[in-house]
């Protein structure tokens, strides 16, 4: 399988997936390019726990303070795992 | 090229003291500063940056891990002043858990030479004895030909390692460098 990478100079061109989340060189222009996706197992499993968790947290927060309490709770969550991605 | 990139001889110190990530000084033999390394702190991809000074105005080097977690872990190292990537360390998985093992690759990520600590007996010595032994790796090119050694100096308190490059041309002496602060970023953190 292969793994998509696009360089700043607008070359798309496809890798080895042992790249993926790292870097390779532009074969048009030679600059370090970012190779697309996170393949790692334990990172599905995160994204997947994170967001099962996030739903879970709405459901609670519906059921226990009413729907105001689910939006401002459901957003804030949102913006803490957010952040985490950011951190990334 | 910078400077620290054409020497033969330069070692490494960990910084003591440092609130948040790591930093690294990188002297020459005299003891003249050739660069400042800095380990960012909140990622959880492993990211270190190479300055020629502690003012970070000129980057050198940047060495980036391609995943969160990774069992054989990658990192990428790209000339931060012409953008292109000149190669990658990874690291064995299996075999590092007796005794550290590396491999560098090259920019098409082919193995180029592996660094492996010194001896088994000593890294079992190591790992369930005492860390206080100072760990010693072996730079080797596809032929066994040794290219370069990396030594730590014992020092319970500060980490310090030595680089000793044998053979320039073997290994681009850049991908060295960032194999070097890797080690000295994650073997360091282990012990």
């Amino acid at each position: 399988m292969q793994i998509r990478a696009r360089c700043a100079c607008g070359h798309l061109w496809y890798v080895a997936q042992d790249l993926a989340g790292g870097l390779t060189n532009c074969p048009r222009c030679g600059k370090a390019t970012q190779v697309d996706g996170l393949r790692d197992p334990l990172w599905r499993v995160l994204q997947g726990a994170a967001a099962l968790g996030w739903v879970v947290v709405v459901v609670l927060l519906y059921a226990n303070t009413g729907p105001l309490g689910a939006l401002l709770g459901g957003a804030a969550l949102a913006a803490i795992l957010g952040l985490i991605y950011l951190m990334m | 090229m910078s400077k620290l990139f054409e020497l033969d001889r330069y070692w490494i110190r960990r910084k003591f003291l440092t609130l948040f990530g790591a930093s690294f000084h990188v002297y020459a033999p005299d003891d003249q500063l050739l660069a400042f390394t800095r380990q960012k702190a909140f990622k959880l991809k492993e990211d270190i940056r190479v300055f020629e000074d502690e003012a970070k105005q000129v980057p050198l080097l940047t060495v980036q891990a391609r995943q969160i977690v990774d069992f054989s872990a990658a990192y990428d190292m790209v000339d931060a002043v012409d953008g292109v990537k000149v190669g990658a360390t990874r690291r064995k998985g299996w075999s590092s858990f007796l005794r550290d093992a590396w491999e560098v690759l090259d920019a098409d990520d082919l193995p180029v030479a592996s660094v492996v600590e010194d001896s088994h007996g000593m890294a079992l010595v190591r790992r369930f004895v005492s860390n206080l032994v100072p760990q010693r790796f072996e730079v080797k090119d596809t032929n066994g030909r040794s290219i370069a050694t990396f030594k730590q100096r014992f020092n319970p308190f500060i980490h310090k390692l030595d680089v000793t490059i044998h053979d320039r041309n073997a290994v681009d002496p850049r991908a060295i460098f960032g194999t070097a602060v890797l080690i000295s970023a994650i073997e360091g953190r282990q012990s």
